[in-house]
């Protein structure tokens, strides 16, 4: 039980953070029509940036956590002015496959600026190391972190989205944009901040997975991408609520795989080997795709002019 | 207060409006008719600023906002209800007034401003917390109108508003625009194809026509001619 128990609890902790990511995902999608596949490479980035701090100048954790996260909100901002708005007018694959291209591009200049970045390092945080014994529940303290940051991070999201006047705003901007310009509302300006917030939430996500396994690269979060749009696709692409249930339902699903799958052999295949355990992931996407083409609970897939 | 001088409106080469006069007194309701294509919507959108102008004057209370975006038009007092009603589907009924208010600053204000648009149109009371996707085409155009008068306007650009509705419900929305210049002495302007409505209501109206204005004088005059009746009254 105990075991079943701890299984759940770190598909909670990944999902959590696919949580995360996808709402990131699809904040930007929504508001802006841009299918963001260079969302890996931004969180990368950052959290790159924050190993440079803590290796090169050896700041203190906090203070480059910080420095790290105004970092995170200037990139989204140059990013906004410098890719998103260009093609602000493209059609939304267009769009996706510029953020590609993007992505290359982001990876290629971290990698030339820190060229021992190339090569996974060890990323330490305070919390390495530490753990907790709760009734046969072994929980590490960055799980900890994750689940209170995430739980928090959505929180706050939620009351700002829903209760403040910037945060309407970005929901009337994903219904309407030029009805939202007819309100008085500067779309630049709120585009701007879409991006700059959700940068910042990569930033989040990038620190606390290179925190979590204290291992990062300037690729680091390619893997992550694919289970978060997994996510995002599954909660409907257009719902915020929707995108946050499919990401810690992607990241529960597969926890629990990696648990029943252990150890059991079909044929001469090891069940176990992750490989299978994401081609399962994906086999059940499709799935549910085929029987729910708007995802499990938004209106319609890719649907924005 | 408004003053359109030889208005030059189109999308890339193709010329939609082609220099488009008019004026509109403060306190008056003026009509512009004309049937589908005639450029209704586009002269709306130029005049709200949504798509740039290609020659001409916009002066509206004395300064000159044709080269204004849309966002500092309304800041200057012109509000546009556009066609289809526009609303946020995905936000409440409350949200989009919210969203109308959105230049102004003081909650208190705001909240009085909630208060008398919902006594109002009071069909949108009981709906106040549901999506403006779930409204009929009734209440949709209140909120549409709530929605603009949120801004505080000095002057509302109304784009077909009887489009889509059942014929009592029109009757409604034109009482609402009537009421709405007599009471608080809101300056109108309204794009319809339904001329009879809109001349009942209208001091006075101007006949758009493939782009050019034909015709135009009091509302009376308009109604009683015999062009017109025969082209848009069906005779």
């Amino acid at each position: 039980m105990s075991a079943f128990l701890q299984v759940v609890i770190a598909g909670l902790v990944t999902g959590s953070l696919y949580g995360l990511l996808t709402l990131g995902i699809v904040l930007i999608y929504r508001t802006t029509g841009v299918l963001n596949f260079a969302y890996g490479a931004i969180a990368s980035l950052c959290a790159c940036f924050m190993y440079i701090l803590l290796t090169g100048p050896r700041l203190n954790f906090w203070i480059a956590l910080v420095l790290t996260l105004l970092f995170s909100l200037l990139l989204g901002i140059v990013l906004e002015r410098g890719f998103a708005r260009p093609v602000l007018h493209a059609p939304v694959f267009t769009k996706a496959i510029a953020t590609l291209a993007l992505a290359l591009v982001l990876e290629t200049i971290a990698q030339a600026i820190w060229p021992q970045l190339a090569e996974v390092q060890h990323f330490s945080t305070p919390f390495e190391g530490q753990a907790l014994h709760l009734g046969g529940v072994y929980l590490s303290a960055i799980d900890i972190v994750i689940l209170v940051v995430t739980a928090s991070l959505m929180l706050v999201l939620n009351l700002f989205l829903m209760h403040t006047r910037m945060g309407i705003a970005m929901r009337a901007m994903a219904d309407n944009i030029p009805a939202t310009r007819l309100m008085g509302a500067s779309v630049g300006r709120i585009f701007m901040l879409v991006w700059a917030l959700s940068s910042f939430l990569a930033a989040i996500c990038g620190i606390l997975l290179a925190g979590q396994s204290n291992l990062i690269n300037v690729q680091f979060m390619d893997p992550i991408l694919l289970p978060a749009f997994i996510g995002a696709v599954l909660g409907g692409l257009d719902s915020l609520p929707g995108s946050l249930i499919g990401g810690i339902l992607v990241g529960l699903v597969s926890n629990l795989l990696a648990y029943f799958l252990a150890g059991h052999m079909l044929g001469a295949v090891d069940m176990s080997n992750p490989a299978i355990r994401d081609t399962l992931i994906f086999v059940g996407f499709v799935i549910v795709l085929l029987i729910r083409p708007q995802g499990l609970r938004g209106r319609a897939l890719l649907r924005r002019v | 207060m408004l003053k359109v001088e030889q208005l030059h409106v189109g999308y890339g080469s193709l010329e939609v409006l082609h220099g488009i006069s008019f004026d509109v007194p403060e306190g008056a309701i003026v009509a512009i008719l004309g049937s589908n294509g005639a450029g209704k919507t586009t002269l709306m959108r130029a005049l709200s600023g949504l798509i740039p102008i290609k020659s001409g004057k916009i002066d509206f209370a004395g300064k000159a906002v044709g080269r204004l975006v849309a966002e500092k038009r309304l800041r200057e007092g012109l509000a546009l209800v556009p066609e289809g009603r526009d609303l946020f589907g995905s936000l409440t009924v409350r949200e989009n007034l919210l969203m109308g208010a959105y230049t102004r600053r003081s909650r208190t204000e705001i909240e009085q401003d909630i208060e008398r648009i919902l006594e109002r149109f009071p069909r949108l009371k009981t709906r106040l917390q549901a999506h403006a996707a779930s409204l009929s085409g009734g209440e949709g155009q209140m909120l549409a109108i709530g929605r603009a008068l949120m801004s505080h306007p000095r002057l509302l650009l109304l784009d077909e508003p009887s489009h889509g509705l059942a014929p009592i419900i029109v009757e409604t929305v034109f009482e609402v625009i009537e009421q709405l210049n007599r009471e608080e002495g809101l300056t109108i302007v309204l794009v319809e194809q339904n001329a009879h409505q809109a001349l009942e209501v209208a001091h006075t109206a101007y006949i758009l026509q493939s782009g050019s204005i034909v015709l135009n004088g009091e509302a009376t005059t308009l109604t009683a001619n015999s062009a017109v009746q025969e082209l848009y009254m069906g005779g």
